[in-house]
Formats: structure tokens, C-alpha cells, sequence
């Protein structure tokens, strides 16, 4: 009812001038091979600051044994591909990518599918301080702690990512608020955590999948004095780990549906696990646990 | 257009959801109200409809607009004789899992005028103008839905902001899989639009497309938006176009068979302005700035 009858009666008009217009220039207009790339991006081929809006492309691999971060973007507006490269670090210093507070707007893409090129074997695999970026497409994987961390990053989005044999954990959204996570993420046989919402409100987890984590899929705790509260975990797919979805004393409002936890290879402690009393603010429903922590309030 | 307040009055009516409640399922300390009949959702909670929901007039069927609201559809279909809207968000972080539910029949299948909804799991077909209207919304979060045989659109972003959209089948619609119109930093991923009558994907402000008597704002158009893993097929006219002054848009993966009626891939702006098009795979462009 939002769309006013005068509007679409002037779609409608229109539209038959447009046919008759377009499928005319589609005649006159012969196809056009394949064009030849006119936006050139800036190549990385060494770690460097990022400090001016633009397109950027690593586009060979780049090794380094950097106590810092490898590229560290820290002017807004920054479009950065890694299709063609990575970045491997020494294995236990350093940072991939940090995105530094201030780099609004930042846009790191790698394939179009999870398993791309790899940001491996640093400290942290990827950082963000900033919030409002759209990171996707690569391998976050082998890094002493992390794989990918949020911190202060509100409003980020995730997406098309894996996140495997990190020394604690996968993905850590630290301090953040209204992340999103969502199609193809793959957090996997990391040390402690898959995920980890530590202090982290108003997260999407949308369609995730953790297994083989050393102590938990996914760890919803409390940081200090800041809950991990309002997260939103839907059709997760998380299995062989002792924990499913653990939430620590102190979260509330949080709410797990259409999850499932299956194919404990290891001794299970519980697939859904609530800590609060009679899971206090918390909703679980309609998930498939088989082991549930407490079995009253966790469906 | 946003819904007047006058107008609203009008069909946001009369029978309160929790009138209809006949029994309540509690999970843990929560209750599920039971929804058996159209109405509005006026207090936050937890609900789930039980029945097929039918619905006549300009109104909207179900109405959500309280904040925090839990409403699991459960598989069941909204239905209409023609008009109205199948559901209406108004209120904030509105989480709807439709659960393989339908919206069918209405002008618009599903209107988000709040912020932070996330709605999954649904197909909005059949609607005689717009599967989704994304209405003014910031922040929501569609997934995993097909949006097909609309009238006009599948999706319609209309002054929408910080949305994502992904995990989609935008098919068959009449002018637009998705039509994106002053609306900025949305994050669309993973589908596939095909077989719609102007374009697969279209960012401008001309209910005719591109080259439709020329982009309606100029200089207000939809920017910084990210596009990626997308297939745009057998579209009357282009697979994905931008119009003017749409600019800073990060267009990534799209893949184009040569088989839509005039560009695969269309960017009205002088050498793509500030867009960004890589990783795409195209017969044909209108300009080169796409890059493969």
C-alpha cells in the first residue's frame, strides 16, 4: 500500500516507452567483448600503512616476520582486495590487517567463497577497531591467538570467511555492537573458542558453522563488567567439541534458535549450556541438543 | 512512502494479538502467545502463528510494532485476496523466522519501516506490487528467501541503510529483482536474480530503469553499497546496472551469461565514477570500467 496509484500508473507508461526505446538500442548496439579492467587498484606487495581512500589489491603473497601490523589501514574509505595474494606472518608475532579506529568505511574482500587466500600464522589474523566494515572472503587461520578480532567494532559485517587451527580462537567479537555474521562461515579446531562474544551485544550469527574447537563452539561470556547481551544465534551448525553454545553467567537476552549440536566426537559436556539460573533472560527454542545444561529451560 | 499515522489508525486495528490467544507454550520462562487470526503485536515477546493466516482489505495482516519481538510464522503462509501487506514492521529488532513460510497474495509481502529486524527463511511471491520493502529501515537482516513472480519487485530498498541481504532467489518479477533507491551502505550477497523484467539488480531512482527518461535523483542516488556473489540471468534488460550518481558501490562476483536483453552490466556514470566492478564475468558492458 506504500506505492501510490499515480506512480504506478506512471511506471506502467513509462515502461512501455522503455521497451520499445531499449529493445531498439539492444539492436543497434552490437556485443561488446570483454573489457579490459579501467579502475586499476594500487598493488601491495609489502606491508604498508593505508592511509588514503582508494582501491588497493595484494596481488602476490606476501611474507613477513612483522612485530606490527602487516597492513594497517587507517584512512577512511579504503577498498582492499586480497584474491591474488595473502599475508603470512612468522607464525606467533604481529597482525595480518588491522583496521585501525577511524578507517571508516573499510571493504576487505578476498574470494568469492571461504577457504580463499590466507591471512595466517601472525599473532592475530585480522583486526578491526573501527566498526562499519564489510570483511569477507579469505582464510583466517595458524595465528598464535585469533584469527579475526572485533574490538569496538560496531556494526561489522562478516561473511564468506574460515577461521581454523587458531591458538584460542577463531572469532572474537570483543566490546562490540550489531555485528553480523553471516553466509559461509567456517570456524574450526581452534585451541579454546570457535566463536567468542565476549562483552558483545546485538551480534547476528546467521547461518555459522564451528566444530572441532577445544573447549567450546561458541563461548557467549561476560567481559568485566560488560555482558554479552541481545545476540541473536540462528541456524548454527556446530559439532565435535565438548561444548555446543555456552552462555556465562551474566548474559541475558540472548536467544539461540534452529541450532544444532551433533556428532560428539569428544566427551560431551553439554551441546547448550546456560549458566544463569533457569537460563534467567535467555531463549532457547527450537534447536536439536541432545545434551542440554540445564534441560529445563533449553529447548 | 511511509505509512501516515492517519492511515496507519485506519488498519492497525482493532483486535490486538493477544485477543486471539487460546493457549500459550512456554519455553523455559518465556511463552510463546499463540497467533491465530491477523492483527497488530503492540507488546514485545515471543509468538508463533498456528494456522494459515487470511486477509482482505489495504491493511496489513500482521502488524509488528512493538519492539523486540519474537514471531515465528512455523511454516504457515499469510495469504491475501489482493491487497494490503502481508506483514508490517514498525517496531525495533523484530526477529521473524518464517521457518519456510510464504507470503502470497498481497500488494507488498513484507514492509520493514523499523530497524534491526532479521527475517528468515521465506518466500514473498505473488504479491501484486513488492515481495520486500525495506521502507526507511536501517540495520535489519534478510536471509535465506526467494522473492519471486512479484508484480514489480522483488526486494525494494527504499531510504534503507546498513542492511544486509543475502542467501536469495530474486526471480520472475516484473521490473526489478532488486531495486536499490537512495539507500547507502547495504551489504547484499550470495543470490541470484533472474528472468525479472527491466533488471537483475538495479541502483538508481527511475521506477523504468536506466535509460527510462533518465535517473529521477540525480545527485541523491544509493552509495557505498556491496555486492558480491551474484548471477544475473535472462533479465529483460540488464543483469546489474547502476544509474547516476550511485556512486562508491563495491560490485564483486558478479557473473552474467550473455543473456540479458541489452548490458550485462551497466554503469550510467562516466567511467564508473567511484564504483568499483571486479571479479566479474560479463558478455556485455555499456562502458569499459568493469573489470574480470
Amino acid at each position: 500500500m506504500m506505492k501510490l496509484e499515480d506512480e504506478r500508473m506512471t511506471k506502467m507508461h513509462c515502461r512501455t516507452l522503455l521497451c520499445g526505446f531499449l529493445v531498439a538500442l539492444a539492436l543497434l548496439i552490437p556485443l561488446r567483448p570483454r573489457t579490459a579492467r579501467a579502475i586499476a587498484p594500487t598493488l601491495i606487495t609489502q606491508c604498508q600503512t593505508i592511509d588514503t581512500p582508494g582501491f588497493y589489491e595484494i596481488e602476490t603473497a606476501i611474507v613477513t616476520s612483522t612485530v606490527g601490523p602487516c597492513i594497517d589501514i587507517t584512512g577512511s574509505g579504503v577498498t582492499l582486495s586480497i584474491e591474488g595474494g595473502g599475508l603470512t606472518g612468522d607464525g606467533s608475532h604481529g597482525t595480518g590487517i588491522r583496521i585501525e579506529h577511524g578507517a571508516i568505511g573499510t571493504v576487505i574482500q578476498g574470494w568469492l567463497q571461504a577457504g580463499g587466500p590466507p591471512v595466517n600464522s601472525f599473532n592475530i589474523g585480522v583486526e578491526d577497531d573501527e566498526g562499519g566494515s564489510v570483511i569477507s572472503g579469505f582464510e583466517a587461520s595458524h595465528n598464535a591467538t585469533t584469527g579475526i578480532l572485533l574490538s569496538h567494532a560496531d556494526g561489522d559485517t562478516i561473511m564468506d570467511v574460515t577461521a581454523a587451527n587458531n591458538g584460542h580462537d577463531g572469532i572474537h567479537i570483543m566490546q562490540t555492537t550489531g555485528a553480523r555474521l553471516d553466509s559461509n562461515i567456517y570456524v574450526d579446531n581452534n585451541g579454546t573458542y570457535g566463536l567468542w562474544l565476549d562483552g558483545a551485544a546485538n551480534t547476528l550469527l546467521d547461518r555459522v558453522e564451528a566444530s572441532g574447537n577445544g573447549t567450546t563452539n561458541l563461548e557467549i561470556s561476560t567481559l568485566g563488567a560488560t555482558a554479552s547481551n541481545a545476540n541473536l544465534v540462528y541456524n548454527a551448525n556446530l559439532h565435535d567439541a565438548p561444548n555446543g553454545v555456552v552462555i556465562e553467567q551474566g548474559s541475558g537476552n540472548n536467544r539461540v534458535t534452529r541450532t544444532g549440536a551433533y556428532k560428539g566426537a569428544h566427551a560431551k559436556v553439554a551441546d547448550g549450556s546456560d549458566a544463569n539460573p533457569l537460563c534467567g533472560s535467555n531463549v532457547w527454542f527450537n534447536n536439536k541438543f541432545t545434551k542440554r545444561k540445564p534441560t529445563s529451560c533449553i529447548h | 512512502m511511509s505509512i501516515s499515522t492517519s492511515r496507519l489508525s485506519r488498519w492497525v486495528v482493532a483486535l490486538p494479538v493477544a485477543a486471539s490467544l487460546a493457549f500459550s507454550s512456554s519455553v523455559g520462562a518465556v511463552t510463546f502467545k499463540p497467533i491465530k487470526k491477523c492483527g497488530t503485536i503492540s507488546t514485545a515477546g515471543y509468538y508463533k502463528v498456528t494456522k494459515t493466516l487470511t486477509f482482505q482489505g489495504s491493511g496489513a495482516c500482521l502488524v509488528i510494532a512493538a519492539d523486540n519481538v519474537t514471531l515465528n510464522i512455523d511454516g504457515h503462509s499469510l495469504k491475501s485476496s489482493g491487497g494490503g501487506t502481508g506483514i508490517s514492521i514498525t517496531g525495533a529488532n523484530a526477529f521473524v523466522d518464517f521457518n519456510d513460510g510464504t507470503v502470497t497474495g498481497f500488494a507488498i509481502g513484507i514492509e520493514d519501516d523499523g530497524s534491526g529486524a532479521v527475517v528468515q527463511n521465506f518466500t514473498s511471491s505473488n504479491n501484486t506490487d513488492t515481495g520486500i520493502y525495506v521502507n526507511g529501515a536501517s540495520g535489519s537482516t534478510f536471509g535465506g528467501f526467494g522473492a519471486n513472480n512479484n508484480t514489480n519487485h522483488g526486494i525494494h530498498l527504499r531510504r534503507a541503510n546498513n542492511n544486509i541481504l543475502h542467501n536469495m532467489a530474486l526471480k520472475d518479477n516484473g521490473s526489478f529483482g532488486l531495486w536499490a533507491e537512495l539507500s547507502s551502505n547495504n551489504v547484499i550477497n550470495n543470490f541470484v536474480a533472474n528472468n525479472n523484467g527491466i533488471a537483475g539488480v538495479y541502483f538508481g531512482c527511475s521506477s523504468s530503469g536506466p535509460a527510462g527518461g533518465g535517473p529521477a535523483c540525480a545527485g541523491a542516488n544509493s552509495g557505498s553499497n556491496v555486492v558480491t556473489s551474484t548471477g544475473d540471468d535472462n533479465n529483460g534488460f540488464y543483469g546489474l546496472a547502476i544509474d547516476l550518481d550511485s556512486e562508491a558501490n563495491v560490485i564483486d562476483g558478479a557473473e552474467q551469461s550473455n543473456n540479458n536483453g541489452a548490458d550485462d552490466s551497466y554503469d550510467a556514470n562516466t567511467n564508473c565514477g567511484t564504483n568499483l566492478w571486479f571479479n566479474e564475468t560479463h558478455g556485455t558492458t555499456n562502458q569499459p570500467c568493469t573489470r574480470e
